[in-house]
Parts: structure tokens; C-alpha cells; sequence
């Protein structure tokens, strides 16, 4: 089937300069927008794990998943199953408020789960970790309020239950 | 013992077998060459003309070799130059290392003199690459590196190394080479070479299609293809693998292949992909190519698998392994229809060619290539450039050996001719390098014959000289209207004052007998001889399917 939609790769890679380039340039090369990209160290030192969300159709997206797989630096390659992961956004806001809308701004914000964490003379600030679905509905419930200022991390996630992918070091040079 | 980079990284080369590397020097890489000069028994330092020149040289060196091939340069513009030979190895999958110099540690990322960041440059252009920051890690990097080169499907490794670490000192203790292990079949990949094999036994019309990526599967091959009794097609990259002459070998297949071979894709009920990658010029179109038969795809590199077409099977492994294990499970009948249909059909079509291309008056490159590859039988290594003289070289000179025809097939560079030639002659010195190339082609690296000469390798350069670039003319003629932009080349050279120029020797030829005579003196000089043979502009390369068509379109007269 070769339907175009969201995907949410998980890279294993080594956590040294030059990988998220080389990763970024692959995708460029086979035309590929990144929506979003998250990387940070695991619990093993010397690995990271990197977190991107694409669209391609199922042919595309393999491609993707071969030809990062073929990179020195990949240990392991993951297509998420959105059913069985859970999948995360951070989201900070700065929203404009006045006395007359402060109530309102706070009522959506926690319909949304989500923290205030300063309130200012004339702003507040929110954080929201939720799905990007949810942090996008928090936005649009926002649209009549003035946002100052908007800072999204992009997706992270992990997979349910009580399997870890693997993170087998598939290029492992003994020299 | 204690050694600076630049020794360890010679004394590294020498561990992994290596004793001819080709390069220039330059400020960033003095310390380097300082090391070269100091080794000098134990390393041959071989300089062309430019670094693009060097890299070319050690891609040849690596074709004909199978060895691995090395090149150094130094940073900045010495290094950019390696862009191009670079690019052509990694479209061929050719094992090469390239040693990068540059500025020192403190110099880099401030656009220092001859500073380029060479890694960034080349990351998609090479299997992968390095950048030594730190002296303990030059060793293991350069092993890596030579590991990486040769592991699963091969290709281009570099490694940058800042002034500064070619002079620290570390502790350098010598290791055994490492050798990289098969790509091993997995068992899903077992049963699925049982559930083919069984296929190819009730298949009535299979045809094999055999690539580059069995250049070291000669024999394999050969055996299976006539334990098998199926017909085989190849690929450019392809050519030798198996001889002209075998009765199964049909030819080549694509864009310039045999209108035979082309049809026989569409015809056949089953087709084994193997060691190939459906590119471009064969798949000319994707979702028509080979028509309804079921499609099996070998080879070592997964992610060639459903890349272009999509296949029924795939096979990941050592194509002698795959090999070996399908030439214990295929038999099939000797007294098949489609075989002696095939026969037939390639016997028309070659004895077709024949007259097409004998009795003609002037120089046809048919002719040219015919004699080339009478005159010298398996002995000569056939070196191309790029345009109508490869294809009319593949077609006619009946190469009969691996390794034996060293053209540039992915990138289709243009000037890798005769860098390749020095590398393919300095790997090969008892064997006769024939360099064919077009006036286009050989205008963009003629100055290296001044490398041949100081080093005597004794290529002959035949050089088909229609005044204008060949291959771009053809398609302007046909889908162009004729409108020739920018193609006529009006130079004036003489080139047999220029050959002489050089030290070499030259000939002009205008006739097929001014030609077979001219070969047959090149043949008995010791220096590099330059063969110019005169021809019209207007000759096609025939058979021609365009781009996006089928056999269908295929063009013949």
C-alpha cells in the first residue's frame, strides 16, 4: 500500500559531530522534508537517539529506513507504530493576557493539562507536553489570544510496554 | 615505538598491504610527503598531473587490481579536486581510500589559507568519511577506514588529517590486517534461494541479468548459467564478466544494448537480477521493465532492493555464496525452445550488425573496435572515457575477461579515461592498456599522457575524433531538431605534434587500413602512443532505446 502520511522514525546513533549532517544530507538528497528532528544521549553514553518525523508513502519510507541503516554511524533504524508507543511534544507559549482574559486563557490551558509556569503584568507562560495532535488543538483553542512567542521541540517517543528496540552496535569495529 | 602521524599513517598503508599510492603534495600534506620520501622502498609514490588525475589513477588501479586504491591530497583546492574521481567510484562501487591534508587544528573554521571543510563536502559522495582530531585515533581510523572501503558493497572512504597530527607523536603498535567477512545469507534468505530455485526448475523462459556486482563471480556464474541453460543479458558495468563468445551470453542490455537482449526482458517468464541495481540506462522504464515475468533480485547492498522496480524475491548475500548454493539446487532441460529461440534470434542480429558495419568506406568505429579487440585478444586492458566511443566499445571490441573493461558507468565522467589508465597500467605492467576515448573526452585529461611518459606506461590512446561531442550531438539530432548547441568542438590541434610534444608518440589515421596499421606499430612501442582516427560527425550509436521508453521505441538505422 502506498499511502503518503506521517511517519516517526527512531535512529540509534553514535553520538559524535557530523552524524545529525549526515542524516539531515540523506534526506535531502532523496527529497525528503524533515517536519521535525529530536536528538539526545540514551542511557548508553555513546548513543544517541534521534527522533524524525517525515511524511512518504510506504516505498519511500523503507528506502529511508535502508539507506540510513547503511550509514557507519547507524546502529539500528525504527518505524514507530503509533498504536503502541507513546509519542510526545513539548510546547512553550508566551500568551499576551490583560484582566479581562487571564481567566479564559487559564481554563484552556488546563482543559489541556497544561502548566502554567509565569504570569507576568501583561503575559503568562505555558508549558504543554502532550501528542502533537493535542498541542496543536491547545493552539487553535488559543487563536483569539495574542501569542508572543511560540517554541516547539518536535516529537519524541518510546515505545510501550516492556520491549526495548534493539540497540544492537550493528557496525562494531574491533581495532 | 613512537611515531608521528605521518608514519603511522605509511606504516598503516604497508599493514594493509598497500605499495602504490598516487597523490600530489601541497603545504598541509609536506609532513605526509616528508614520510613518502622516507618509505620510498617500501611505497611507490606515482604524481600526476592534478589530484583529479591521482584519483582517477588509484580508482583504475583499484578496477583492474581488485586491490584497494589510495590517493593523497592536500587540503583546500587539492582536496576539492578529488570531488569529481570521488564521485565516480562511489557510482561504481570502487574501494578507495583518499588521504585528505589540512590546515591544523587551530586553523580550522577560520577560512584559513587552502581550508576547506573536505568531509562535509564529500559526505555523500563517499561510503563514508573521517576527520582526525586526535593522534591516538590515526591508526584505528585509517584500518577503519580500509575495513569500511571493503565491507558489503565497496565504495570510497575518506580521511581528512589536520597538519598537526600528521607531526604528534603517539605509540604505534603494528596490528594484523583485518580482513571483512562475507555478507552472511540469513535463513529467511535460505528458504527463499530453496522456493527460487524451485521457480528457475519450472520456469520455461528465465533470463539471468547479471551486473558490475559480479565481477568476482565470474566463474559462479558461468556455472550456473550453463548448469542453468539460461541465457544471460549484463549490464555496462557488467561487461567481461563473461566472455563474448559464450553460447548463453546474449549481450548487453539497455539504452545501447542489443535489440535481442532488450526484447528478451519482455519476453521472459522469470528474471534473476543479479549483482545490479535496474538503473536508468537499462530500466529505461521502470514500471513496464521486464513486462510480466516474476522478478528476483541478488545482491549485497539491501537497499538496492525495490529501489527502482519493484522485485518478487530479493536475495541479500556474497553473490558466490547465493551462487554456489543455487548451482546445487538448478538443473534444468538442455533441449529448451526458448534458449534455441534466443540463439537464433542473437545469431540474426549479430550476423545483421556484420553487414551493417563492413564494407563501408572511412573509419567506422565498429571497424575500430573490432580490430582493437582482434589484434590484442585477452591480453589488453580497455580503458574508456565517456560518450559514443564507450558504447561503440563495449559493443564491438568482444571483451572476454573480468576486470578487463574499466569504463566509468554510473557517474559517466567525462576525462576519467586516462587517469584511469595510469592506475590500470601501473597495476597491470605486463598487460597492454588500450585507452579509448572521443575528442570531447580526451580534451578534458590529454595532459596526463605527460604522466605516462615520465613514468613510462605505454597506454595507447585511441581517440575517435569526430569534432564534437558525440553522444550530446545524437541526442540533439533526435530530440532536438538538430539544433546543435554547443557541441561542434572547432579546436585546431595537430595531434601528432602534440603527442610528440609530450614524449609520446602519434598517429593520424583517415582510413581502417591507415588504422589496423598505425595499432599495429602502437602495439610494438614502449612509450604511450596517441592514435587519431578521423570520423564523421553524423555516426549514431545504434541500437537506441531514449530515455523512458521500451523496447518498443528502440531505434536501429
Amino acid at each position: 500500500m502506498n499511502n503518503k502520511q506521517r511517519r516517526v522514525l527512531v535512529l540509534f546513533v553514535d553520538n559524535s559531530s557530523g552524524v545529525l549532517n549526515r542524516i539531515t544530507l540523506l534526506f535531502s538528497q532523496k527529497g525528503f522534508n524533515i517536519e521535525t528532528i529530536t536528538c539526545s544521549v540514551t542511557c548508553v553514553p555513546s548513543i544517541s537517539r534521534m527522533t524524525i518525523v517525515t511524511e512518504g508513502d510506504d516505498l519511500h519510507i523503507t528506502q529511508i529506513m535502508k539507506q540510513t541503516s547503511k550509514l557507519i554511524e547507524v546502529h539500528s533504524v525504527h518505524l514507530i507504530d503509533h498504536c503502541n508507543s507513546i509519542i510526545r511534544d513539548l510546547l512553550l507559549v508566551k500568551i499576551e493576557i490583560d484582566d479581562s482574559n487571564k481567566r479564559r486563557v487559564c481554563d484552556i490551558t488546563n482543559a489541556h493539562n497544561g502548566l502554567i509556569l509565569d504570569i507576568g503584568s501583561r503575559s503568562m507562560i505555558v508549558e504543554i507536553t502532550a501528542s502533537a495532535s493535542i498541542i496543536d488543538g491547545y493552539l487553535e483553542a488559543l487563536k483569539d489570544f495574542n501569542i508572543l512567542e511560540l517554541s516547539r521541540t518536535g516529537v519524541t517517543s518510546i515505545q510501550l510496554g516492556d520491549d526495548v528496540p534493539d540497540m544492537n552496535i550493528i557496525n562494531n569495529f574491533e581495532f | 615505538m613512537q611515531l608521528n602521524g605521518s608514519d603511522i599513517l605509511i606504516e598503516v598503508l604497508i599493514e594493509e598491504g598497500v605499495d602504490t599510492v598516487f597523490g600530489y603534495p601541497g603545504g598541509a600534506a609536506l609532513n605526509i610527503y616528508d614520510a613518502i620520501y622516507k618509505y620510498r622502498d617500501k611505497i611507490k609514490h606515482i604524481m600526476p598531473v592534478d589530484e583529479a588525475g591521482a584519483c582517477h589513477a588509484a580508482d583504475g588501479y583499484a578496477r583492474a587490481s581488485g586491490k584497494t586504491g589510495v590517493v593523497i591530497a592536500t587540503s583546500g583546492p587539492g582536496a576539492t579536486n578529488l570531488v569529481t574521481p570521488l564521485a565516480t567510484a562511489y557510482m561504481d562501487s570502487v574501494p578507495l581510500i583518499a588521504i585528505t591534508a589540512n590546515v591544523p587544528t587551530s586553523l580550522i573554521g577560520k577560512d584559513s589559507f587552502q581550508e576547506v571543510y573536505i568531509a562535509g563536502i564529500t559526505m555523500t559522495i563517499t561510503k563514508h568519511n573521517f576527520v582526525v582530531r586526535d593522534i591516538n585515533d590515526l591508526a584505528n581510523t585509517i584500518r577503519k577506514a580500509f575495513y569500511i572501503a571493503n565491507t558489503g558493497r565497496k565504495g570510497p572512504v575518506l580521511i581528512d588529517i589536520p597538519k598537526n597530527i600528521t607531526i604528534a607523536e603517539t605509540e604505534f603498535v603494528s596490528k594484523q590486517k583485518i580482513t571483512p567477512k562475507p555478507v552472511q545469507i540469513s535463513s529467511e534468505d535460505e528458504n527463499t534461494i530453496k522456493e527460487v530455485a524451485k521457480l528457475i526448475n519450472e520456469s520455461k523462459k528465465p533470463i539471468i541479468y547479471f551486473g558490475g556486482g559480479a565481477k568476482d563471480s565470474s566463474d559462479k556464474l558461468r556455472e550456473f548459467m550453463i548448469n542453468s541453460n539460461i541465457p544471460s543479458v549484463h549490464t555496462l558495468m557488467g561487461a567481461g564478466v563473461l566472455g563474448y563468445n559464450e553460447k548463453l551470453n546474449i549481450g548487453l542490455l539497455g539504452m545501447h544494448g542489443s535489440a535481442t537482449a532488450n526484447k528478451v526482458m519482455n519476453e521472459a517468464d522469470l528474471i534473476l537480477a543479479i549483482g545490479t541495481r535496474f538503473s536508468d540506462r537499462v530500466a529505461l522504464n521502470t514500471s513496464k521493465f521486464g513486462g510480466g515475468a516474476k522478478k528476483v533480485h541478488i545482491d549485497i547492498d539491501r537497499s538496492e532492493i525495490n529501489k527502482n522496480v519493484n522485485v518478487d524475491y530479493s536475495i541479500i548475500g556474497d553473490l558466490n555464496d547465493v551462487l554456489d548454493r543455487f548451482n546445487k539446487l538448478v538443473k534444468r532441460v538442455k533441449d529448451d525452445e526458448w534458449v534455441k529461440y534466443l540463439s537464433d534470434l542473437i545469431s540474426k542480429e549479430k550476423e545483421e550488425d556484420i553487414k551493417r558495419n563492413t564494407n563501408k568506406d572511412g573509419i567506422y568505429p565498429s571497424r575500430v573496435m573490432n580490430i582493437i579487440g582482434e589484434k590484442t585478444k585477452d591480453a589488453a586492458i580497455y580503458v574508456t572515457d565517456v560518450g559514443q566511443h564507450q558504447m561503440w566499445a563495449v559493443q564491438y571490441i568482444r571483451h572476454t575477461k573480468p576486470r578487463s573493461f574499466i569504463t566509468s558507468g554510473g557517474l559517466g565522467t567525462m576525462g576519467f579515461g586516462y587517469g584511469a589508465s595510469l592506475g590500470v597500467q601501473v597495476a597491470k605492467p605486463d598487460r597492454r592498456v588500450i585507452h579509448i576515448t572521443g575528442d570531447g573526452s580526451f580534451y578534458m585529461n590529454l595532459n596526463e599522457v605527460s604522466t605516462a611518459v615520465e613514468y613510462n606506461l605505454p597506454i595507447i590512446s585511441i581517440i575517435l575524433n569526430n569534432s564534437t561531442l558525440g553522444m550530446v550531438r545524437q541526442w540533439q539530432t533526435i530530440f532536438y531538431e538538430s539544433r546543435y548547441s554547443s557541441t561542434d568542438i572547432n579546436k585546431k590541434m595537430d595531434y601528432v605534434k602534440v603527442a610528440e610534444g609530450f614524449g609520446a608518440k602519434g598517429f593520424r589515421c583517415e582510413t581502417i587500413s591507415e588504422f589496423e596499421s598505425a595499432f599495429e606499430e602502437a602495439l610494438k612501442c614502449k612509450c604511450p602512443v596517441w592514435i587519431e582516427c578521423v570520423i564523421d560527425k553524423d555516426l549514431r550509436v545504434l541500437p537506441m532505446i531514449p530515455a523512458g521508453g521500451t523496447v518498443d521505441d528502440i531505434i536501429v538505422d
